[in-house]
């Protein structure tokens, strides 16, 4: 006997002014057959997650560079851009060829593009951390050329991705303007580099590179981060009544004139009142969004707060402490004592404590996601398929969050007080921590 | 025909992965006709823009497609009226811990 035939049809048109959970982008036709084969974002996530074992892992062995209170040190700078580039950016471009084409109904413009530009990004990024790392400041120029190649592989193919979306829901202007910050980061960085050996920017290096790093965490990763979370959140919490509207649009704006502002103030030296007036800006935009985020988990209808919003809630309370820590080096002049232990206890915590939570988290959700779409979905109906939590063991999961966040905690402490065995101590905790949950979401993707 | 309640009951196989409840449950299932061998199902999604659509669309068809006699599997994507936690049956509240 032949099996009956199956034909899926969607007539109307979804809603246009969504009013459950967060505004989504509207389908015509099927709108997961745009998704993106699972193993493009997929190792794009792996990558990322080994990455952010071994930049903690760095850290851990060069804790004496987190209470030298020197700057731009080859320890220093190998692990903040491992962290953000081989951990942080590897796992949010993956998670962009994943989101994008299901939020904003489009599919990718590439995926042989988003495929080769993997290993040039891959190589650019080793080829970074490694010349920084062994204090080869003259070389740098050259994985950094690299990375601008990848990159703008990667802008190229979003912005050809992106021209054919047709509504915008909030996340959309979000990821719009993370992606217009990345474009600008890795042009700053390649000129920083190339100042390196040529000196020809009549700036101060120093503001330069203070510029740059704000542009990249606040810029391009913090949009995304603020972004995405109004999409997933609402999605997974089952939220509601939330308008993403009512406050988005006024904390797009707050946080997108902030990060501007801060970029040129630092940039140009404009001093510290203007400084003051653009964090202020940041800091009420971070403010009105903390608040909608505790509206999102207020109104939601499903009880339990799972992994991904526990990681999310730390997340946000990362950003919360960033901002203030922020505030407190712009009202210390720079010569105070303890200045340099305030701006690297804010480096951390932004890069970790904030963004870096937070991407683990919703690696906790997609991945798991994408392996069972692709495993388990075709055979949903016909016989009993696990449930996404089912495909990690959650204490194992919980214990790792919860090393991380104590290791978070107490290496904060560490760099603050500059006690070199509390700052090894929170390092080694934070990368047992990240080994966990690499260890954890790895094994699904192979099991 | 298929008594209704049995269809119903192969609907309950399919559920959101994430949410752990099944389609029925959740107030997605909006309407079950039957003609000729043919079973035409309406339903909907909790949000647009759900990763997940494709698959439960399908498991749906896959999940009725069991029956004996049926030759035609009609499985139509609606958005009126719009979904919301309301739709949400006494048990799938309970599941999700939803005490309202
Ligand atoms: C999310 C991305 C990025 C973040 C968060 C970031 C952050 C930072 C930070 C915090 C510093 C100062 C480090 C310290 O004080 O020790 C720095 C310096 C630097 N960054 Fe980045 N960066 C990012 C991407 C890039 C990229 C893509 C490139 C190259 C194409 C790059 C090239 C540089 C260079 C060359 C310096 C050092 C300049 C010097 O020693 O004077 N960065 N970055």
């Amino acid at each position: 006997m032949t099996p009956p035939t199956v034909v899926i049809t969607s007539p109307g048109s979804p809603p246009q002014a969504p009013a459950m959970p967060a505004a989504g982008p509207l389908l015509s036709g099927l709108t997961t057959s745009r998704a993106a084969s699972v193993s493009l974002p997929l190792r794009y996530m792996v990558t990322g997650l080994l990455f952010a074992v071994f930049a903690f892992g760095l850290a851990t062995a060069y804790a004496q560079s987190f209470v030298d209170d020197v700057f731009l040190t080859p320890h220093l700078l190998a692990a903040t851009h491992l962290a953000a580039l081989g951990w942080l950016t590897m796992i949010a471009m993956g998670a962009l060829y994943q989101f994008v084409p299901v939020v904003l109904d489009v599919p990718i413009f590439s995926e042989r593009l988003g495929k080769a530009q993997f290993y040039l990004y891959l190589a650019g990024v080793l080829g970074l951390a490694y010349e920084m790392g062994s204090g080869r400041l003259q070389t740098v120029a050259w994985p950094a050329g690299l990375l601008v190649l990848a990159i703008g592989m990667f802008l190229y193919n979003m912005v050809r991705t992106l021209a054919r979306v047709e509504r915008w829901p909030l996340t959309g202007w979000f990821i719009l303007a993370a992606l217009t910050s990345l474009g600008l980061v890795v042009t700053a960085g390649f000129v920083l580099a190339v100042n390196l050996i040529l000196g020809f920017v009549p700036l101060s290096q120093l503001a330069f590179v203070e510029a740059h790093a704000h542009l990249a965490a606040l810029g391009w990763l913090g949009l995304l981060a603020v972004g995405v979370s109004y999409k997933l959140t609402p999605m997974f919490a089952l939220s509601h009544p939330f308008n993403e509207w009512r406050l988005g649009r006024a904390i797009f704006v707050l946080l997108t004139t902030g990060v501007v502002g801060v970029f040129v103030s630092l940039l140009l030296r404009l001093g510290p009142v203007a400084l003051l007036a653009c964090w202020l800006v940041v800091g009420a935009g971070v403010g009105l969004y903390a608040w909608d985020y505790a509206t999102m988990l207020r109104v939601r209808r499903r009880r339990p707060i799972d992994l991904t919003q526990q990681h999310n809630v730390a997340g946000v309370a990362g950003l919360v402490l960033t901002t203030l820590l922020g505030l407190a080096l712009v009202l210390t002049p720079a010569e105070a004592a303890g200045h340099s232990r305030l701006q690297l206890a804010y480096a951390v915590m932004a890069l970790a404590g904030w963004l870096g939570l937070t991407t683990l988290g919703q690696l906790y959700k997609i991945v798991p996601f994408l392996v069972w779409t692709h495993r388990f979905a075709p055979r949903m109906g016909k016989e009993k398929v696990p449930l996404l939590k089912d495909l990690f063991p959650q204490r194992l999961a919980t214990a790792g969050f919860v090393g991380l966040l104590a290791g978070l905690v107490v290496a904060e402490l560490g760099v603050l007080t500059g006690f070199l065995p509390v700052v090894q101590t929170g390092f080694a905790l934070a990368t047992a921590g990240t080994a966990i949950a690499a260890t954890n979401l790895i094994r699904v993707v192979f099991r | 025909m298929i008594d209704k309640e049995a269809l119903m009951e192969a609907l309950k196989n399919v559920y959101d992965p994430e949410l752990g409840l099944n389609v029925v449950d959740l107030g997605l299932i909006y309407g079950i006709e039957q003609q000729d061998g043919t079973v035409q199902v309406d339903m909907t999604m909790t949000t647009p823009g759900c990763p997940l659509h494709e698959s439960m669309l399908q498991g749906v068809g896959d999940a009725l497609s069991i029956f004996a006699g049926v030759k035609r599997v009609e499985v139509r994507l609606v958005w009126e009226p719009l979904w919301t936690p309301d739709r949400i049956s006494a048990e799938g509240r309970q599941a999700l811990g939803w005490a309202a």
